[in-house]
């Protein structure tokens, strides 16, 4: 518990310095609250719940932004689309499902890939060469096709989205841990505590990965907003969530089909909110990089 | 020197390393098209004896395998063969749970003051983890231990917050020396402990161990370049030579009359307190390669003294006096049926 409170308060001391360090990270960090909060919030702050049935009135379709529904009940700041459900609440409930899904598949993938990666260069031998030819083998493949070929056998749906996800992006991480740890595994400092008799599970965990870790949170990062793109791509090919999910990928492609329509503005604000999503995240982990380094704090 | 088991014991110690070669590579040597096979012999047929309560010094060149001879005094790397006994038995063929708690007690000092310490951890931490994993120290006594422990080494307790990077290199030296403490070991290897750091913060280190010796128990063996350095903290003192003891002797005999032409060398050489300067202008030559060492006594191609049998035949070590053994064909009865 006290280690607990020690982190948060850690966390925010690093909040803090990104502020003084990068206000302009600062501002991306906010931003990238404000989204997250605001789609955690979907259902309470929404003007309606863009799928369910009895709230969508179908002849609202392809207003404008900033027009009125029929009822008045409604202003649609961000237009509705073609099956006339107002575009603002479905970017809200877009950006749950795309954070949910890309989160929970970065996170799995970090958790995964970097344990891959230290153990292999902790062990050597044989474990490394089987974790690093599996990656080999996954490297070998376009991530956007390895995540096709799962999707295409397992199906669409939330839970296999995450496992392709996960399957396509542990190698980048078990990559930047394994190099980041053989570099820390001939210091004198690793050395020291195996000569101190750790066990090994305190020896990788305690003493490898810290030091691992600002090369594999921006790879997080960067792959936290890769995720994102991959699950958009694939919804918007029709292999993602199924519809009753919607995601920004599944916006993204019904606006563009809307797009010679002349009704812009359903394929603009997905795709917007698409790219402030990954910008913003790439920022962040960035300034973060550079803020985790000790050798920076004061 | 007080009992008659030593407390370490390296028997015929050898340590060959071995070009990693890939797959490919040992499918042609099979074939009898690749290359051969190259081997380092950093260090062969050693013997060497720790007895509790003392300090052995340990010298020579770079390159000569101090260093792999401390790795694996600590376990840290495998000897080729050849046994290493701690207390009389053998630490490779003990079972793991006995071997662990062996390691424990051979604690190293490592040499470079900025890799030491790992840079996320407060030094506290560092300090204490040993000797908290192993339960030497209860959770809620953990303050007092890190604070007595820094105390020893002459670090103040409330530098144990701070992370290794706000420390200069003679402190974390003694963060380093205090984390090997920590755990209580029997004996402590000193890699070079000294050699990276300022003459001056080199002097108050090695008072600190002088210090240290103040306690009958403590045992160690320092490993060092600097003849000065060695002179000063140990009783015996072990010339290497590529790979191969060519002297061993109490520190004071050495010093006045060292028999090896190599220690002999070294002495007249008789090298300043700077570090940097570290030129053995007397001994012609380069250390051979150790891919490649020269056949009969290996030192025979730079020796003043060589004769034709030092082409010939390796010395075998031999005992001049007691706790004086050398390795030379000089003044023994091969080298007078020669001539």
């Amino acid at each position: 518990m006290t280690s607990l409170i020690a982190k948060t308060l850690g966390a925010m001391g690093l909040v803090r310095m990104m502020r003084t360090r990068s206000p302009f990270a600062f501002v991306c960090l906010i931003i990238l609250t404000i989204v997250c909060l605001m789609s955690a919030a979907a259902p309470l702050i929404a003007p309606q719940d863009p799928y369910d049935n009895v709230q969508v009135d179908f002849f609202d379709a392809n207003l404008s932004p900033g027009s009125v529904s029929a009822n008045g009940a409604i202003t649609y700041i961000l237009g509705t689309d073609a099956l006339g459900r107002d575009l603002f609440s479905a970017i809200l409930y877009g950006l749950r499902t795309s954070l949910t899904i890309s989160g929970l598949a970065a996170i799995l993938a970090l958790v995964i890939g970097s344990l891959a990666g230290l153990s292999s260069a902790f062990f050597r031998g044989f474990t490394e060469t089987v974790i690093m030819r599996a990656v080999d083998i996954k490297l070998g493949f376009p991530t956007i096709l390895v995540a096709l070929i799962i999707m295409a056998i397992f199906g669409a749906g939330f839970f296999n989205l995450v496992v392709a996800l996960v399957l396509a992006q542990w190698p980048y991480y078990a990559r930047t841990a394994r190099s980041a740890a053989l570099v820390e595994m001939g210091q004198e400092y690793m050395d020291a505590a195996r000569c101190l008799e750790l066990p090994v599970r305190r020896l990788i965990l305690v003493h490898l990965l810290p030091n691992c870790l600002p090369p594999l949170l921006v790879v997080f990062t960067l792959q936290l907003a890769h995720a994102a793109a991959i699950e958009a791509s694939l919804s918007f090919l029709g292999l993602g969530v199924s519809i009753e999910q919607p995601s920004l990928g599944l916006l993204i492609a019904n606006g563009s089909k809307e797009i010679l329509s002349g009704h812009d503005w359903q394929l603009i604000f997905p795709g917007l909110a698409l790219v402030i999503l990954i910008f913003t995240i790439n920022i962040v982990g960035d300034r973060l990089r550079r803020i985790l380094n000790p050798k920076e704090r004061q | 020197m007080t009992s008659d088991i030593p407390l370490l014991e390296l028997k015929d110690i050898s340590r060959r390393f071995t070009r990693y070669d890939g797959f490919f590579h040992r499918l042609a040597r099979a074939a009898h098209v690749g290359q051969p096979v190259e081997n380092l012999v950093a260090l062969s047929g050693i013997n060497l004896s720790v007895f509790k309560g003392e300090t052995v010094g340990i010298v020579g060149e770079s390159g000569c395998g101090k260093t792999t001879l401390g790795r694996i005094v600590v376990q840290l790397l495998n000897p080729s063969s050849g046994k290493v006994l701690f207390q009389g038995k053998n630490i490779v063929g003990m079972p793991e749970a006995e071997a662990r708690q062996a390691r424990l007690k051979l604690q190293m000092v490592f040499q470079n003051p900025h890799a030491t310490l790992n840079p996320r951890r407060r030094i506290g931490d560092t300090i204490i983890e040993g000797a908290l994993a192993h339960g030497l120290v209860s959770r809620k006594d953990t303050q007092e231990a890190t604070a007595a422990a820094m105390m020893r080494v002459g670090l103040q307790p409330d530098l144990a917050n701070r992370f290794p990077h706000a420390l200069s290199g003679g402190q974390r030296q003694r963060v380093g020396i205090a984390r090997a403490l920590a755990v209580e070991p029997e004996c402590v290897v000193f890699d070079e402990a000294v050699a990276a750091l300022d003459v001056s913060i080199q002097a108050q280190i090695l008072n600190l161990l002088v210090n240290l010796r103040k306690d009958t128990s403590f045992t160690s063996v320092f490993i060092s370049h600097d003849l000065n350095v060695v002179r000063y903290i140990s009783d015996r003192v072990v010339i290497l030579y590529l790979g191969q003891v060519v002297e061993v002797a109490p520190t004071r005999r050495l010093f006045q009359r060292p028999h090896h032409p190599y220690s002999r060398a070294l002495l007249a050489e008789a090298p300043k307190l700077d570090p940097r300067k570290r030129e053995f202008q007397t001994i012609k030559g380069e250390l051979p390669s150790p891919l490649n060492p020269p056949a009969g006594c290996q030192f025979h191609p730079r020796c003043p003294l060589a004769m034709d049998i030092c082409k010939r035949a390796a010395p075998p070590i031999r005992s001049l006096d007691k706790d004086h053994l050398v390795a030379c064909h000089l003044d023994d009865g091969a080298a007078q049926e020669a001539a």
